[in-house]
């Protein structure tokens, strides 16, 4: 019997997803562009490694997102069943 | 400009954090409903806070905005440092070249020597040469008989001819049916100031600088005749030295539908490629022969510069086509070869070598 107390909203769940995908394509765009290889120095290489950094973070942050969406998915399915 | 690819990647920064702050917002914007304990107890899925993750995503954004602005910063810093570079040391060369010129050829200046580069005195030097008389003769075939087309960079440097024959010319009927003509161009042959009966000689290389008509130009479109090669045939051109220069000039004429350029060893500093074509140079940084071109101008072809391996000082060793074939091999097996130019496949051509005498007066 349906309890109607729904952990998380579909639309939130939608809505976390989205992000998540954003996250990902921000993070693809990223590994597209480039530093270049006309110029070498440390400044250059410190940016390398904050920029490999960010699209790491940003895929990190993209994937717990669809883990609590799953989370949260699975919740209301049980909620819902309750 | 060389800082672009930087730039780019600053103003991609620039956008990544806008939507950074579109997703923070977003999710902060997301409700999660809290559970019964009941509920709680029985799914085992606790409830989860966005917070963190919000948190995050805004560390995401300052750190895309922080990087954005380094890397604006370091392109402008960088960008200043390469027209220092210029200033001090591409300009001056080309004065020096001029003077080098101008005196070996004892002509007056005709314009303020500052304003002079490597084309002006290279056109001071040689005047306004032509009409160029060359006889070209098509002689026997390329050694070992017909031969499949060549599809790798080595195996076209290659067959770059040199000596008695400095001009190849196949033709091939590829794999899907396309007609392709493959022009080889040799280096120069003679190297002593002043026009020899060898068309590919010192004075045409100093006519192509100067962007004025040059024997050896005229040699090869002869020569080109003479194999069959009309105006609009799909042409692969692929040159050593001032070959590189003629296959340079002759892929940017317009007269031919240009498949390919590959060079080696050439001094392209004036011609400035556009490469609406795949294109290919390659040079050895300790080959002195590219920068007789003087400075170079921008172009899209792609360009390749490494060490030859040669001895220090062995000037020649570095210039010799042997040297480049053996740094064509070594790029065909980097694994940046799929960014280079590719040929397909032919079965067995036609292929003719010819000689060139210029006529002297």
């Amino acid at each position: 019997m349906p309890s109607g107390r729904v952990a998380m909203s579909a639309a939130g769940i939608e809505q976390a997803l989205v992000e998540a995908r954003a996250l990902r394509e921000l993070a693809a765009g990223i590994n597209l562009h480039s530093t270049g290889s006309a110029w070498r120095s440390p400044a250059r290489d410190r940016c390398d490694v904050r920029l490999d950094d960010l699209e790491r973070q940003a895929q990190v942050i993209a994937r717990k997102l669809e883990l609590w969406a799953e989370n949260e998915g699975a919740a209301s399915l049980r909620v819902e069943h309750l | 400009m060389s800082e672009d690819h930087v730039l780019a990647l600053a103003a991609y920064l620039g956008e990544c954090e806008q939507r950074l702050d579109v997703t923070r917002e977003s999710l902060a914007g997301i409700q999660v409903a809290s559970r019964d304990p009941f509920t709680e107890a029985l799914s085992h899925l606790p409830a989860q806070s966005l917070a963190p993750l919000v948190l995050g995503v805004e560390k995401l954004a300052n750190e895309a905005r922080s990087l954005g602005d380094a890397l604006s910063h370091y392109a402008h810093n960088s960008a200043e440092q390469e027209r220092a570079r210029v200033r001090a040391w591409e300009v001056p060369r080309d004065r020096v070249l001029a003077l080098l010129a101008v005196t070996l050829a004892r002509v007056d200046p005709v314009a303020p020597f500052d304003q002079w580069g490597v084309s002006e005195a290279a056109q001071a030097v040689v005047g306004t040469p032509g009409p160029h008389l060359v006889e070209v003769t098509a002689v026997a075939a390329a050694e070992g008989g017909p031969l499949p087309r060549a599809t790798n960079i080595a195996e076209r440097v290659g067959r770059i001819p040199a000596g008695e024959t400095p001009i190849r010319i196949e033709r091939y009927v590829t794999d899907s049916g396309e007609t392709e003509i493959d022009v080889y161009l040799a280096g120069t042959q003679e190297w002593g100031v002043g026009a020899t009966v060898e068309p590919f000689d010192m004075e045409s290389n100093l006519a192509l600088v100067a962007g004025v008509s040059a024997a050896s130009m005229v040699a090869v479109e002869a020569a080109m005749g003479k194999a069959g090669v009309k105006p609009g045939d799909r042409v692969s051109f692929v040159g050593h030295s001032q070959g590189g220069l003629l296959a340079a000039r002759l892929a940017e004429s317009g007269r031919y539908a240009t498949s390919s350029l590959l060079t080696v060893g050439a001094p392209l500093g004036t011609v400035a490629p556009s490469g609406n074509y795949p294109a290919l140079a390659i040079s050895h940084r300790d080959d002195l022969v590219p920068e007789l071109g003087g400075a170079s101008k921008p172009t899209r072809i792609t360009h390749v510069e490494t060490h030859s391996g040669a001895n220090a000082f062995d000037l020649a060793g570095a210039h010799a086509r042997e040297a480049y074939v053996d740094t064509a091999a070594r790029v065909d097996a980097s694994p940046a070869r799929e960014n280079f130019p590719h040929w397909e496949s032919a079965g067995e051509g036609n292929s003719q070598l010819f000689s060139a005498k210029r006529v002297m007066n």
